[in-house]
């Protein structure tokens, strides 16, 4: 069957992915490589933006969130947040004072419904870079049939540092 | 180069600053410096020059 012919293929970017009956294609749905800073306030500020198309997914599909973020070396607070549909599934803070960096990963995971997913971290509060702040794992109830927003925000305890996202890309395991 | 407008929305987490419409494909580089994303195009220079 050719794609773009059966209701459950995803259009997106000018091609078609195919996800008829158990065939799962895993694709990069999104990414960029051009920096996007924040500097001059303490309010947080979205940096990438994406929308994830509603049914993109499937009952028991993914969507895996690879980011890098640099940052001034101070130990001021910077924090880059990961937000799915405006909940945060990821809260990364650092205040290292001679770290510049870090490369950090989200999956969140369908259980079995379009309505019900499971965030999987890089860690708990133990592990550098990757910082959870609430109950581990963290469970949803975003209904991905519906289009969502994931955003990576950034967050300055002092405006006159910069908290850059430097790359991030967006996968979409089918499922 | 160009700028995008922010918009500032406020919940009981602080303000939140978003940009007012998507950011153009040709893009370079993005700064926002609280009051507008700074958009930078080929042939602007990026990173911008620090302040000595």
């Amino acid at each position: 069957m050719p794609q773009g012919t059966d209701p459950l293929d995803i259009y997106h970017n000018g091609q078609w992915y195919s996800r008829n009956g158990s065939a799962t294609v895993e694709y990069t749905f999104s990414q960029s490589a051009v920096p996007s800073s924040v500097t001059g306030t303490t309010s947080e500020t979205t940096l990438a933006s994406v929308t994830i198309p509603g049914g993109s997914l499937g009952p028991n599909g993914a969507l895996r969130i690879e980011f890098s973020a640099s940052w001034t070396a101070n130990t001021n607070v910077k924090t880059v947040t990961v937000k799915l549909g405006g909940t945060s599934i990821g809260i990364f803070s650092r205040s290292g004072g001679t770290e510049t960096g870090a490369r950090s990963q989200i999956t969140v995971r369908n259980r079995g419904a379009q309505n019900s997913q499971v965030v999987s971290l890089p860690g708990s509060t133990t592990v550098v870079f990757g910082v959870f702040t609430s109950t581990y794992p963290l469970t949803l109830s975003k209904d991905m049939s519906q289009d969502q927003t994931l955003t990576i925000t950034g967050t300055l305890a002092n405006g006159a540092d910069t908290v850059t996202l430097e790359s991030y890309l967006v996968e979409v395991i089918p499922g | 180069m160009k700028t995008i407008p922010i918009i500032i929305t406020t919940d009981a987490d602080g303000d939140h600053i978003s940009p007012a419409e998507p950011f153009p494909e040709n893009r370079i580089g993005v700064v926002c410096d609280g009051q507008n994303y700074v958009i930078y195009e080929p042939g602007d220079i990026f990173p911008p020059p620090q302040d000595t």
